[in-house]
């Protein structure tokens, strides 16, 4: 359907890729008193990754939130594809970092839940929900409630959920924080061979500097509060991103430099 | 899980009949002393038989059953709706929130006789009161459990732009119910009680109406076995209620584990 369409826009920036573009011009976020965010630029074009680090308080969820129409930017604007963002825009899954799964709907259920929002007849959902849980790897759980599953199951539940909608933009809210740091790995690998076969635009609020790296075409540095975007790096590193790159002296050097971005004192405070 | 149940289970229905053999014991050594103030169980037993035989205690059982269970319904569903109304709307809490914890404050016992007789003694005075008795436990405990959905859920539900119908069906009603369930449970006991205050005052109906005439003509017999009919009731009651709290939250058996 219209992913078609996206995909020739899309060739004009990165061919291959799908999803939309997102605009992030010029946001201010307050609440109240408090500034979270403090003119946040950012332009994600189609079908690319850009990953948003900094420590706890620089408004990187709040950036996030605003781009999924959860919040209102008190100056500037969001734009997904030209439209401005007012609501969640159609074709815009999220993944939330404890999972925000119902935890009366079994894993069919809450995998089904966008799709039974939408209407859809009764047998695209069953279908569609049977292929979505296959794809994350949980057939056999389809009738098990969430407390039922390891945290590693739930954030797949999560995430068939999100890709129920066939995103355009895929928001990922520290997707993996919640997860110990064995299923995380799998699941990020996993992840990333998903969106090697069909890419979409991805907005990437995280923690971790290492899977900043390892998702991001580009990694931006929020820093400060309130938050400011202190640097954007490209990462220049081959696709599809396995192990074997995660490897790499050129990932360990890119690391290296996010890191001590990351932990620089705050230069950028006064501007 | 299953093994501990079935462990523990016959034990403490044991111990609980051998506490009950022990209390009629004592009952019926107490009864055969003082035999005017306290008839022993089996005399209680022929009182209650006698009544069944005469068909003033079936009625009585309805009268007061009916009254329960009209009060007891119009109190859930009284304090389910409103709760769920008063917990997406920021107006109607501000501007009644504090007088339901007002009124919940107030003891029917000292209004009923007003109810009463403002609605003159007939059966829906009386289910007034014990809706009264009932319904705030039951608006409270939903009000606290709809307040408290978690904001992730809501979130999730907006992502999702779910219009206002499917986030109560899907977010809403299940995340209160088993909080408007606990409320039901205590208003299933303070229901019970203001059906009897109801039957008490006045116009002596049902149960309560056969429990006041009998402790006049000082028939202790048929005042302790209505009595220990009363308890059991009760109990089955409260057996109930938890039974149904749990079936309505199928999804938080183990969750705890």
């Amino acid at each position: 359907m219209s992913l078609h369409d996206r995909r020739k826009n899309a060739t004009l920036t990165s061919p291959g890729r799908g999803g939309a573009a997102v605009t992030i011009d010029g946001v201010t976020m307050r609440f109240g008193d408090r500034v979270a965010a403090s003119d946040i630029r950012v332009d994600v074009a189609p079908g690319e990754i850009v990953s948003v680090v900094g420590p706890s308080g620089c408004g990187k969820t709040t950036l996030l939130r605003a781009v999924a129409g959860l919040l209102t930017p008190s100056e500037g604007s969001v734009k997904v594809d030209g439209e401005a963002v007012d609501g969640t825009p159609d074709g815009v899954g999220m993944v939330f970092q404890h999972f925000g799964l119902f935890p009366w709907k079994t894993v069919e259920a809450n995998v089904a839940y966008p799709l039974r929002l939408r209407g859809l007849p009764k047998e695209e959902i069953a279908a569609r929900t049977r292929e979505l849980i296959g794809m994350v790897g949980l057939s056999g759980f389809e009738k098990s409630y969430p407390h039922q599953l390891s945290g590693g199951m739930q954030q797949r539940t999560g995430l068939a959920r999100a890709l129920a909608v066939r995103p355009r933009v895929l928001l990922m809210d520290e997707p993996f924080g919640a997860l110990d740091a064995q299923t995380a790995e799998v699941l990020r690998f996993e992840l990333l061979r998903m969106w090697e076969e069909r890419p979409i635009t991805m907005l990437f609020v995280t923690h971790s500097i290492d899977e900043a790296v390892l998702f991001g075409d580009r990694v931006v540095v929020l820093k400060g509060r309130p938050g400011r975007v202190h640097e954007v790096i490209d990462v220049a590193l081959p696709h599809p991103r396995d192990r074997a790159v995660a490897r790499s002296e050129a990932f360990a050097a890119l690391r290296e430099r996010v890191w001590s971005l990351v932990m620089s004192p705050d230069a950028g405070q006064a501007g | 899980m299953k093994h501990s149940g079935s462990d523990s289970r016959p034990r403490g229905v044991a111990v609980s009949l051998a506490g009950l053999a022990l209390g009629l014991i004592a009952w019926q050594v107490a009864g055969q002393r003082d035999p005017v103030l306290l008839a022993t169980p089996v005399r209680s037993f022929e009182a209650l038989a006698g009544m069944v035989a005469d068909g003033t205690l079936p009625a009585a059982l309805l009268d007061t059953g009916l009254l329960f269970l009209v009060g007891l319904a119009a109190a859930i569903a009284g304090g389910v709706g409103y709760g769920l109304v008063l917990s997406r709307s920021r107006v109607l809490r501000g501007s009644t929130g504090w007088l339901v914890f007002a009124l919940q404050s107030v003891p029917i016992v000292a209004l009923a006789p007003l109810i009463l007789a403002a609605f003159g003694f007939g059966f829906g005075a009386k289910t007034l009161v014990v809706f009264l008795s009932a319904v705030f436990p039951i608006l409270i405990n939903t009000v606290e459990g709809a307040r408290h959905a978690p904001k992730t859920l809501l979130e999730v539900a907006k992502v999702h732009r779910s219009g206002e119908w499917p986030l109560w069906r899907d977010v809403l009603i299940p995340h209160t119910l088993p909080y408007a369930m606990s409320g039901i449970r205590q208003g299933i006991a303070m229901a019970f009680v203001g059906t009897f205050i109801a039957e008490f005052f006045l116009q002596a109906t049902g149960i309560g109406g056969l429990l006041l005439s009998a402790s006049a003509r000082f028939d202790s017999a048929t005042v302790l076995g209505l009595t220990v009919l009363v308890s059991v009731i009760a109990a089955l009651l409260m057996g109930l209620g938890r039974r149904l709290e749990k079936a309505f939250a199928p999804w938080r058996q183990g969750s705890t584990e």
